[in-house]
């Protein structure tokens, strides 16, 4: 039951990236869209990780610290490339 | 005892120490860079949170550093292209007659407005429909004498190739308004280099119109007129740009490569493609942190260490969605 949730996490985790790749395979010229969806991206995925860590009980600031540095780190390179094209 | 005896002596007792107590080789392994630290329990050093504010400030120089780079030295970054204006005629046609519209036709006017345009853009430094004075698309038409009863204008940049260009038209619904417009008989294009905000790149402009007089509408030896002069250009950039590239080889390679490079498309090389460069930094580094997240995963397991960390499968489909996503970004804008 308890590996049957986090898998249930770990589906909607990938529905919401799934979804949001939308805007990079079918608006490949449009840099506002898609920094837009790198932003929301990473902001989503930080989110999905601080639900399923207040769920687990295993809320800890490095830990979601560690999600929010990704998010960021990732956000930068994909904005990196986006001002560049 | 003497100094030889007591240095050897320690050497004996440093090498016995290590022996009996793996965690004092530390200091001699790097392999707690790429793995997780059992004692710690933290993630390997280059996946620290440190490491990760580093990598967050490198990009963010990445971006700031180019910026400041075409400001100081403008013309070395740039973007690589190889369009001709037959594709992107032929192209746009095929667009046009796949939805049963008719085929639009070279004209002079329109050609040489497209080029002044494409000029004007390079003068006066900017990317927009209107010039900084003011100057609309249809100035430019009207300044060639085409009197135009429907007119319209696509433009593009930084892309490498033609038909790049015509499919993010096509992928527009503004531009592809423009594309597959029934009222339009006509078109005009220019395919100009040059160096616009910083970069060393090509632009595109394609005018479209119909005359209010039809008497007016170009003919088809103007059309092979338009279509002659313009793959001469292109031939005569292409042995320009190939012999200035044939030049900068080593000399045993001048003798082998010419050949190739005279029949090789004419391609415009900046001195450093910018758009290429940077996809090819953040698409190696994603694959380095999947990577070390693989290793992470693996090492965690293998060992039975218990870290106080998100979960490494969650940033593992995040980086892979994002390399995904990193691998769609191509180069060009089109207004």
């Amino acid at each position: 039951m308890e590996s049957k949730k986090h898998l249930n996490y770990y589906i909607i985790l990938g529905v919401i990236l799934a979804l949001l790749s939308y805007p990079f395979i079918w608006l490949v010229h449009n840099y506002t869209v898609q920094s837009i969806g790198a932003g929301v991206s990473s902001l989503l995925f930080v989110t999905w990780a601080i639900v399923h860590h207040i769920n687990e009980g295993r809320v800890r600031k490095t830990v979601i610290g560690e999600y929010i540095l990704l998010g960021v780190v990732i956000f930068f390179v994909v904005f990196a490339i986006l001002t560049a094209l | 005892m003497s100094a030889h005896l007591l240095r050897k002596k320690s050497k004996q007792l440093k090498i016995a120490k290590w022996r009996r107590d793996p965690s004092s080789i530390e200091k001699y392994q790097f392999i707690y860079y790429f793995v997780p630290h059992p004692k710690k329990q933290s993630r390997a050093t280059l996946l620290s949170t440190k490491a990760f504010i580093i990598y967050a400030l490198f990009f963010l120089s990445v971006m700031v550093g180019q910026k400041a780079f075409t400001r100081f030295f403008p013309g070395v970054l740039g973007y690589a292209s190889n369009i001709k204006i037959k594709e992107l005629y032929d192209m746009t046609n095929r667009k046009r007659t796949a939805v049963g519209l008719g085929e639009l036709r070279l004209n002079p006017a329109l050609t040489r407005a497209a080029e002044k345009k494409a000029q004007d853009m390079f003068s006066d430094d900017y990317w927009a429909h209107t010039s900084p004075d003011g100057d609309e698309p249809w100035d430019f038409i009207l300044a060639e004498d085409y009197d135009y009863a429907y007119a319209g204008e696509n433009l593009a940049k930084n892309f490498n190739n033609s038909k790049d260009v015509v499919e993010a038209w096509y992928n527009s619904p503004s531009h592809k308004e423009n594309l597959l417009n029934k009222n339009y008989e006509e078109i005009g294009f220019a395919v100009v280099d040059g160096v616009l905000n910083g970069y060393e790149t090509t632009v595109v402009v394609q005018m479209f119109g119909k005359p209010k007089d039809i008497s007016h509408l170009a003919t088809a030896s103007d059309q092979e007129r338009i279509l002659e002069s313009a793959a001469q250009k292109e031939a005569a950039h292409s042995v320009d740009t190939n012999t200035e590239v044939v030049a900068n080889l080593p000399k045993p390679l001048q003798n082998v490569l010419p050949q190739q490079l005279k029949d090789s498309e004419p391609v415009i090389l900046p001195a450093i493609d910018v758009a290429m460069a940077i996809k090819g930094i953040g698409v190696v580094f994603v694959i380095y942190l999947i990577a070390l997240m693989t290793l992470d995963i693996w090492y965690s397991k293998k060992h039975g260490i218990a870290k106080v960390t998100g979960h490494t499968w969650a940033h593992l489909m995040f980086l892979i969605a994002s390399l995904g996503m990193l691998l769609t970004l191509m180069p060009g804008k089109i207004l």
